[in-house]
């Protein structure tokens, strides 16, 4: 799964530690998923998308 | 001067610090006189103690809780570590079982031995697993019926 997090975070100016704390998870957790490491839970998934108010689509893209 | 250890390490160190409390007992177990008691009952505590503030310092050094990733890398550690501890130790108490096995003494007496009661916990955890499958499963709706299959 590819994502534009670290875009998203550029255009709001967040650190991935800011990211991290405003979503209740650890720097780790961002850094992870910003690699393409780890997919989050959909509930996660949801929550980065509202925090930067754009759709699920806008953040995340599926790739078979 | 602040401490600095990761959880890892710590889990490391505190691994080390019971192998030399185990070493401990076995040196009281051979010295079987006093002050091997009070030896190893000091040790023990300053043991317990270190470790405590060992857990401490790693709680601190990484602060920020579980979250989702650290849950599943703790469940998947756990649950690897639990497969291949049980074949080992399954492996082991079986081969001790066929080394020492003295078909010409009364085996019922072996039966409530210690290597056959950790056998049987062994078998214990088998049932054990299928008991939290069965409570996850059901939590999780493995067992809902829905239209299609009414």
């Amino acid at each position: 799964m590819k994502n534009r997090i670290k875009v998203f975070r550029a255009m709001h100016d967040l650190t991935q530690e800011g990211l991290a704390k405003e979503l209740g998870v650890t720097r780790q957790t961002i850094l992870a998923i910003e690699k393409g490491k780890y997919d989050p839970s959909l509930d996660l998934a949801f929550k980065i998308a509202r925090f930067f108010e754009v759709s699920i689509e806008d953040v995340f893209t599926y790739e078979e | 001067m602040k401490i600095r250890i990761s959880r890892n390490i710590s889990y490391i160190i505190v691994a080390f610090i019971a192998l030399i409390e185990i070493g401990v007992i076995w040196w009281a177990a051979d010295y079987n006189r006093p002050p091997a008691m009070e030896v190893t009952s000091l040790a023990l505590t300053i043991g317990i103690v270190i470790a405590y503030f060992l857990m401490d310092i790693a709680r601190k050094t990484e602060p920020g809780g579980i979250d989702e990733r650290v849950e599943l890398v703790n469940s998947k550690s756990a649950l690897r570590t639990l497969q291949i501890f049980w074949i080992l130790s399954f492996s082991m108490l079986l081969a001790t079982i066929i080394r020492f096995i003295d078909f010409s003494r009364d085996i019922r007496r072996a039966i409530f031995g210690p290597v056959f009661g950790q056998l049987i916990m062994l078998v214990g955890i088998i049932l054990l697993f299928v008991a939290f499958r069965v409570y996850y499963n059901n939590k999780y709706g493995g067992y809902d019926s829905d239209e299609e299959s009414d």
